[in-house]
């Protein structure tokens, strides 16, 4: 975050706290259970916002040489994503345009060429048709090389991450798409960060459920009880960019921090700072590592939750790498699996039962009818 | 009284759904025996019948059923089968409900009214509920009331007569079967050419007892699938 905001948002957290009560603009509301249990909603997400948005897909880190590829179907588009021979990033539909065999089977990996499995024909890294085995019976084909070629999607790599958008010759801006919060990333490093570790689960709830629990910060002392309700208050102050949320939550120590004088002030040390980057990345500030999060629906009720730890760089020391296995043990393993993933299976479970017609929000959880109605927006805009 | 035989009725989806809206929903269903909450504090977790439900006796020792689904953010509640408690904390955001249902620690006293009016806006929606012969039975449709000896009609004397309620609760177990839950019914209660087996007593729409000597067996039929159903054997003993 930039200086300045960070120090406006550290006076605003001080002013919540000695008032007691959350910022005016939060409010109550309310929100339909429908909106997770309904089969048209789940078709318009993974039509709109699944196909027509930058999604991070991967990081740059991934590809991190010539050759190197790595395939990626969460978003129900099966996508290679490829770094040519020149350095240049290309993600692609992962489909022969021959007879529409998936091409790479493979997650990741290193290749010169990809050759279809059916017949051979063959790609290079960039996607252009290269080899067709007796291409003397395609005669229509001389004349149309150039448009034969693997589908290319637009691709963007922006503070470390790959965004792609499934729809071929779509429009992808990241600065302007992530508006003021472009210069926040920025300002962290992210770009620089490596992937310390990445695990990839399928749970049993709707994936808004599980953003749901990204966008407040009420559950903490509850359903964190055994596990950070020990670092944090319950103050938050959010900002909206675009269909973008960012929240910074108070850490236990912001009062005490806040006495140094306010060029020392940094949100790193005493609150934590949360993005939810529309329509499904998640981005966490711990105190060294950053979490990403990247949700992909998998049916109504399943969902695929990647979850990427960024370092500011390898640890060299073993102890350092002691240290931040711990992290990642307490993060991954603890709050977002057996907390807060486990809450959305648990409400998941039970809402087939039909007790409610809809969900009570307090003024705590107003990010997530902003988030909702963000969805309403884009899926209106774009039908 | 009782859809039997009709093979193609038993298999289609909208059959299946006409099923649960119309017979279980609406229905008296079997959950349990009295005698397993004893006291008050003491509740049972219930789901098989598609409805999730926390079944307890209150300070004042009535019966409750409670939907199992936290009315803030739709949460499951209560996670163990069965136990004593004082209230239920739902463990997303520490709302907390007492033994009645009611939003707040029990004992709470002094609220100014409008935030009454708010905790009881916030219960837990309660079923209607009853102990007869032994049994406990739920009603799993909300705003409606239970007359049981309307329901069962001629059954009502007949399980009088049996005098069930001084039957304890014994064994129990559960299975699952890859079949329509009316199948298994049937094939509990009837030969091949349809007629009651001797000694079954059917308890529409879901429940079957099997008179031993001093044994009696209750099934409890639930729908999980067109084609999948659970049985819950419960063994009452003298």
């Amino acid at each position: 975050m930039r200086k300045d905001r960070q120090v406006a948002a550290i006076e605003r957290l001080l002013a919540v706290a000695a008032r007691g009560a959350p910022e005016a603009e939060l409010v109550e509301s309310s929100l339909e259970v429908e909106r997770y249990t309904s089969a048209s909603q789940l078709e318009a997400e993974q039509r709109v916002l699944f196909r027509q948005l930058p999604l991070a897909v991967g990081r740059e880190s991934d590809l991190p040489e010539p050759g190197s590829f790595f395939t990626h179907d969460a978003a129900g588009v099966p996508l290679l994503l490829t770094r040519d021979g020149a350095g240049v990033v290309h993600a692609m539909l992962n489909v022969c345009r021959h007879r529409g065999t998936r091409l790479v089977t493979g997650e990741q990996g290193s290749a010169k060429a990809f050759v279809c499995r059916y017949h051979a024909w063959t790609y290079d890294l960039g996607g252009k048709l290269g080899h067709v085995p007796l291409a003397s019976c395609f005669p229509s084909l001389a004349n149309e090389r150039a448009e034969s070629g693997l589908v290319e999607l637009p691709c963007e790599s922006r503070h470390g991450f790959l965004w792609v958008v499934p729809t071929p010759g779509a429009e992808l801006d990241m600065a302007r798409w992530l508006g003021d919060f472009d210069d926040d990333l920025a300002s962290f490093g992210l770009e620089e960060h490596v992937v310390f570790r990445r695990r990839t689960v399928t749970r049993a709830a709707n994936w808004k459920l599980v953003m749901d629990a990204f966008l407040e910060g009420y559950h903490v002392k509850s359903l964190h009880q055994r596990t950070l309700s020990r670092f944090f208050a319950e103050d938050v102050v959010v900002d909206t960019s675009g269909s973008h949320v960012r929240s910074v939550g108070a850490r236990k120590n912001l009062a005490e921090l806040a006495e140094a004088p306010r060029e020392q002030w940094d949100v790193r040390t005493c609150t934590t700072v949360f993005f939810t980057l529309f329509p499904n990345s998640i981005l966490v500030f711990h105190p060294e590592t950053v979490s990403h999060i990247a949700l992909f629906p998998r049916g109504l009720g399943e969902v695929t939750f990647v979850h990427t730890m960024l370092a500011p760089r390898q640890p060299a020391t073993d102890e350092h790498r002691a240290a931040l296995d711990k992290t990642w043990e307490l993060i991954d393993g603890s709050v977002f699996s057996q907390e807060d993933l486990s809450i959305a299976e648990s409400i998941q479970s039970v809402l087939g039962a039909g007790a409610q017609r809809t969900f009570r929000l307090g003024a705590l959880e107003y990010p997530i009818r902003f988030f909702h109605d963000a969805i309403d927006r884009a899926i209106a805009a774009r039908t | 009284m009782f859809p039997m035989r009709g093979v193609s009725g038993h298999t289609s989806p909208s059959q299946h759904e006409a099923d649960l809206r119309d017979l279980l929903r609406r229905s008296p269903i079997i959950v349990g025996r009295e005698s397993e909450l004893p006291e008050p504090g003491d509740f049972f977790t219930h789901d098989d019948a598609g409805v999730a439900l926390i079944v307890t006796r209150d300070e004042s020792g009535r019966l409750r059923a409670l939907r199992n689904v936290c009315s803030h953010r739709g949460t499951r509640l209560v996670y163990e089968s069965s136990g004593t408690a004082r209230s239920f904390t739902c463990r997303y955001h520490g709302w907390t409900y007492d033994l009645r249902g009611k939003l707040g620690r029990p004992g709470r006293v002094g609220l100014p009214p409008a935030l009454e009016q708010f905790m009881d806006d916030r219960a837990l929606t309660e079923l209607p509920c009853e102990a007869r012969h032994g049994f406990l039975w739920v009603l799993p449709t909300a705003r409606t009331t239970l007359d049981l000896p309307g329901t069962l009609g001629p059954l009502d004397d007949q399980l009088a007569l049996l005098d069930l309620a001084s039957y304890a609760a014994g064994r129990r177990s559960s299975e699952t079967h890859a079949s329509n839950w009316k199948h298994v019914v049937e094939s509990h209660v009837t030969d091949d050419e349809g007629a009651l087996l001797p000694g079954r007593v059917l308890l529409p729409p879901n429940s079957i007892l099997v008179m031993g000597e001093d044994v009696v067996s209750h099934f409890a039929v639930f729908p999980r699938a067109v084609e999948e159903s659970v049985v819950v054997q419960t063994r009452l003993v003298r």
